[in-house]
C-alpha cells in the first residue's frame, strides 16, 4: 500500500462512498453518497485527510434525514419494495444511509501505527473502503484485535469475526491466518475460550 | 578466516536441533526452575534430562530438563474439553491458554563478561522471562572441555551429537564405579573408561579382567560380532597376563606372562576375605592365624597335607583350635588344589612382573579363563596381587615423600563382581576396602565394576569419586549409587528412563554436573581409528606396495 494520500486518493477515487459527519478518537461516523451503499460490517475504511485514519465498520444505520419527520408506511397496494422506492423517488433525499468505524490505527510518517488517532478525523473528510492490499497490510499484524474487543459499539465480537473473514481471504492460507489471529484472541480473553470459540467460527463461516 | 574458524563459527550457529524454547516464568534454585515452551515449541520434542542454557542479564546459566508438564491457564478448560477439541480452536489453545511447562534444574553458571569462563556451580537463579534453549555444541564444549590429551570422549548428551569428554585426570585421582544391571553395557563402557585411561598416560592399568572381555577380544550381545580388546588396539602398551594359558592360546592369544601362585604366597587374610564364599564360620577362619604362627610361611600347603584323624585332633590341641572347625576348614581349603595356577614352588615372581610391566607404564590385564567362573579363585588371586602392590606402592610413595625416589605412576585397579568382597562385613578386611577408603594417598585407586551396588559397603561407595551407572532398577541399588548426591529424587527419574543399552548417567568429581550420555561407539572400525587404532595389516600392504613401487 502506499500511504501517501494524493497516491491512495488517485488510486482508486472510486472507493469514495461518502464523507465524515460526526468524529471522535475512537469512532467515526460516515454519511453514504447513496442510500443503503454502506459497507459491510468488519470492512476496513479509511477517512482520507492529512492524516489517513483507519476504521473499521461496527454499526450501520439507514434512518430518516431529519428526526422530526420519521418515515411512515406508503402501503398497501406495493407489490415490492422495490416499486415503493421508485414510486417515491423523494425518499432518495429524505433518508440517509450512515456507518460507525471504530478507529483502528491510522498513518503517520508513511506508517501504520494500530492505535487511536491522536485527532478526530475532520468533518466532511472522505471515506473510501480500503483496496485489498490495504486490508492485507494492515491486517497483518494483530495488535488492532484489542481495539475492536474493546468497543462498545455494536456487536465487537461479529465486528472482529467478519473483519478476519475479509482479511483472511486475502491470505494463501487462510486457516492458519484464523489459527493465528485467534492465538492472539485467546491471549486477550483468558478463561473464555467458549466465546473466543464462537469468534473463530463465526469467522471462518 | 580459515577452515578451522570457519566450522568452529558453523558449530556455533548450527544448534543441530534447536526445537524448543521457552522463558523462566518461576521456580526456585532448590525446586527447579520452571520454563514456559514458546508457542511454536513441541513438547514432544522436550526430554527429561537434555542439557539447556539460560541467558539471564550477568550470567549464563546451564541446567538439565527434569520434568515435563501439561499446564492450562483456563481452569474450565477441561469441561470444554470436547468443543476445545476439534477445529481451529485447538490449534489455537495449543501454546496460549493450555500450554507446555518444563521444570529445570539450574546446575552451573558463567558470568558472561568474566574472562576465565569456567562454570561453577549455580548459586543463583535467572529472573523471570530469561530465554531457555537447548544447549549447542559450544555450550557442552564449555562445560565439560574439548577433546584433548586428558580429555577423553566418552559419549554425547543424549538427542545431541556432540563429543562430550570426561577429565582423565580428575577421574582417576579418586576410585570410581561403573554399576548397572547386567546386560546394560557396563563392559563396554568399562573398556572406553580403560582406553581413555590409556590413551592419555595419566596412569597404568591393573584388570582384574574375570570374564576375558578386556585384554583380548570381547563379544558384543547386540551385534553378535567379536570386538576388539585393548591389547589389539594398543598392542605395545597392553600386556596381558594369564591364569590360564590354554584358554588364552584357546583364543589365538600368547600371554605375556602366566601367572602362578605359590601357597606360600597365601596369608590368613587372603582366606578370611573368602570366608563367606567358602561358607567358612569366624572360628575356622580365624584358625588361620593359628596354623601360620604353627607352621609359618608355608602353612597352607603343610595344613593341606595333613591327613587322618590321629593328625587333626594332635594339631587341634596344639594351636588350641577346636577340631571341628579345624577339618572343616581343611575341606574347605582342599578346593584350592584345584587351581592349577597355584603350586608349591615359591618362587614365582608375579607380583615383581606386575609392578615392572605397570613401572614401565604398561597396562595389565590379568585374564582368568577358566577361573573367571569361580568367584574364590577370582577374589583369592585378585586380593593376593593387589595386597602386595599395595605395599610396594605404599614404599614407592613414601620413598618419593621423603625425596628418595620418584613419584610412581598413577594405578587404576579395575575390579568386577565388587559386591562380593566389598560387602559391609568384609570392606574393613579386605585391601580393597583399604585402598577405596585411602589410597588415594598413594596413587592407587580402584575402578570398581558391579551390578549389585547395594550389597557394596556403605563406605567404600561414598569414596568413589565418579560414577557411572547404566539402567539399575533394583530400589536399593539405585539408592545406594545415588546416596550422598545432591538433587538424588531428580537423578533417579533420569536414572530409571535410561535405555537399557548404551546409555549411562555419569556424576561426580570428573565432570562439572550430572549428565545422561549415550554411550560412544566401540566394535566398529571407525570407533577403533577413533582411539587411535591403527590397521597394521593395512600399513604392511602399503609398504609392501611402496617397496615393489620403487624397486619394482
Amino acid at each position: 500500500m502506499n500511504p501517501k494520500r494524493q497516491n491512495t486518493e488517485n488510486k482508486s477515487p472510486q472507493g469514495i462512498i461518502g464523507e465524515v459527519i460526526r468524529g471522535s478518537t475512537s469512532q467515526f461516523e460516515t454519511q453514504c453518497y447513496e442510500l443503503y451503499k454502506m459497507p459491510r460490517l468488519g470492512t476496513l475504511v479509511v477517512s482520507d485527510d492529512e492524516y489517513p485514519i483507519f476504521g473499521v465498520v461496527s454499526h450501520s444505520v439507514t434512518e430518516s434525514l431529519d428526526p422530526t419527520r420519521t418515515p411512515r408506511p406508503r402501503g398497501p397496494g406495493a407489490e415490492n419494495v422495490k416499486s415503493i422506492y421508485q414510486e417515491n423517488p423523494q425518499l432518495q433525499n429524505l433518508l440517509a444511509s450512515k456507518f460507525i468505524s471504530i478507529i483502528v490505527g491510522y498513518i503517520e510518517n508513511d506508517a501504520i501505527l494500530r492505535k487511536l488517532s491522536p485527532v478526530p478525523p475532520r468533518i466532511l473528510s472522505l471515506t473510501r473502503i480500503c483496496t485489498e492490499s490495504e486490508v492485507s497490510e494492515f491486517s497483518s499484524n494483530f495488535d488492532f484485535i484489542a481495539r475492536l474487543l474493546n468497543s462498545t459499539i455494536g456487536s465487537p465480537d461479529d465486528v472482529l469475526a467478519s473483519f478476519l473473514n475479509i482479511a483472511a481471504q486475502l491470505r494463501p492460507n487462510p486457516e492458519q491466518y484464523f489459527v493465528d489471529a485467534g492465538k492472539e484472541v485467546a491471549t486477550l480473553l483468558p478463561g473464555q475460550m467458549r466465546r473466543v470459540n464462537l469468534i473463530l467460527r463465526n469467522s471462518s463461516i | 578466516m580459515n577452515s578451522d574458524e570457519r566450522f568452529e563459527q558453523l558449530k556455533r550457529n548450527v544448534n543441530t536441533d534447536n526445537l524448543w524454547s521457552g522463558v523462566i516464568v518461576g521456580g526456585s534454585l532448590s525446586e527447579g526452575l520452571e520454563v514456559r515452551l514458546t508457542g511454536d515449541s513441541s513438547i514432544e520434542e522436550v526430554k527429561v534430562g537434555r542439557l539447556v542454557t539460560i541467558e539471564g542479564k550477568s550470567h549464563r546459566f546451564f541446567g538439565q530438563v527434569s520434568d515435563v508438564l501439561l499446564e492450562t491457564s483456563d481452569r474450565n478448560l477441561s469441561s470444554h474439553s470436547e468443543e476445545m477439541s476439534v477445529g481451529i480452536i485447538s490449534d489455537v489453545i495449543i501454546g496460549t491458554t493450555a500450554y507446555g511447562k518444563i521444570k529445570i534444574q539450574p546446575k552451573l553458571s558463567v558470568e558472561i563478561n568474566e574472562k576465565s569462563k569456567t562454570p561453577q556451580a549455580a548459586k543463583t537463579i535467572p529472573p523471570h522471562f530469561s530465554k531457555v534453549a537447548t544447549a549447542s555444541h559450544a555450550d557442552i564444549e564449555l562445560i565439560f572441555g574439548k577433546e584433548a590429551p586428558g580429555k577423553f570422549w566418552i559419549g554425547s548428551p543424549l538427542d545431541m551429537e556432540t563429543k562430550l569428554c570426561l577429565d582423565i585426570n580428575e577421574f582417576t585421582k579418586r576410585s570410581n564405579g561403573v554399576f548397572g544391571k547386567s546386560g546394560t553395557g557396563k563392559t563396554f563402557l568399562t573398556r572406553l573408561l580403560l582406553a581413555g585411561i590409556l590413551q592419555s598416560g595419566k596412569a597404568a592399568n591393573l584388570v582384574f579382567d574375570m570374564h576375558s572381555e578386556y585384554g583380548w577380544q570381547g563379544y558384543s550381545e547386540t551385534k553378535n560380532h567379536q570386538v576388539k580388546g585393548l591389547k589389539q588396539l594398543f598392542p605395545s602398551k597392553v600386556a596381558i597376563f594369564s591364569l590360564d594359558e590354554e584358554h588364552s592360546k584357546r583364543r589365538g592369544l600368547t600371554p605375556d606372562y602366566v601367572v602362578r601362585i605359590g601357597y606360600k604366597e597365601v596369608e590368613p587374610e587372603d582366606v578370611e576375605i573368602l570366608r563367606e564364599s567358602l561358607n567358612l564360620s569366624s572360628q575356622a577362619a580365624d584358625a588361620t592365624h593359628s596354623l601360620q604362627r604353627y607352621y609359618g610361611k608355608n602353612w597352607l600347603l603343610e595344613f593341606l597335607n595333613l591327613s587322618g584323624t590321629e593328625a587333626f585332633n594332635m594339631l587341634a590341641g596344639q594351636i588350641n583350635v577346636n577340631q571341628g572347625a579345624l577339618s572343616a576348614l581343611h575341606r574347605r581349603l582342599n578346593e584350592f588344589r584345584r587351581f592349577e595356577f597355584m603350586d608349591a614352588d615359591s618362587t614365582h615372581d608375579s607380583v615383581n612382573q606386575i609392578l615392572r610391566y605397570l613401572d614401565r607404564g604398561i597396562n595389565v590385564v590379568l585374564e582368568f579363563g577358566k577361573y573367571g567362573r569361580d568367584t574364590d579363585a577370582y577374589i583369592l588371586v585378585a586380593n593376593l596381587l593387589t595386597r602386595r602392590i599395595y605395599d610396594r606402592y605404599a614404599a614407592y610413595k613414601e620413598r618419593s615423600l621423603s625425596g628418595t625416589g620418584k613419584e610412581p605412576t598413577p594405578l587404576v585397579i579395575t575390579i568386577e563382581e565388587a559386591h562380593k568382597y566389598l560387602t559391609a562385613e568384609l570392606a574393613s578386611q579386605t585391601i580393597f576396602g583399604t585402598i577405596a577408603r585411602e589410597m588415594r594417598k598413594y596413587n592407587v585407586t580402584l575402578l570398581i565394576v558391579d551390578q549389585r551396588p547395594s550389597q557394596i559397603d556403605e563406605e567404600v561407595m561414598s569414596q568413589l569419586g565418579t560414577k557411572l551407572v547404566c539402567l539399575l532398577d533394583n530400589n536399593r541399588d539405585v539408592d545406594s549409587v545415588l546416596s550422598g548426591t545432591s538433587g538424588q529424587r531428580k537423578l533417579r527419574s533420569v536414572l530409571s528412563s535410561l535405555d537399557s543399552r548404551q546409555q549411562a548417567l555419569v556424576f561426580g568429581h570428573a565432570l562439572p554436573m550430572p549428565v545422561e550420555i549415550r554411550v560412544r561407539d566401540y566394535g566398529t572400525s571407525e570407533s577403533y581409528t577413533s582411539l587411535g587404532y591403527t590397521d597394521t595389516n593395512k600399513d604392511k600392504a602399503q609398504i609392501n606396495k611402496d617397496k615393489s613401487d620403487l624397486f619394482g
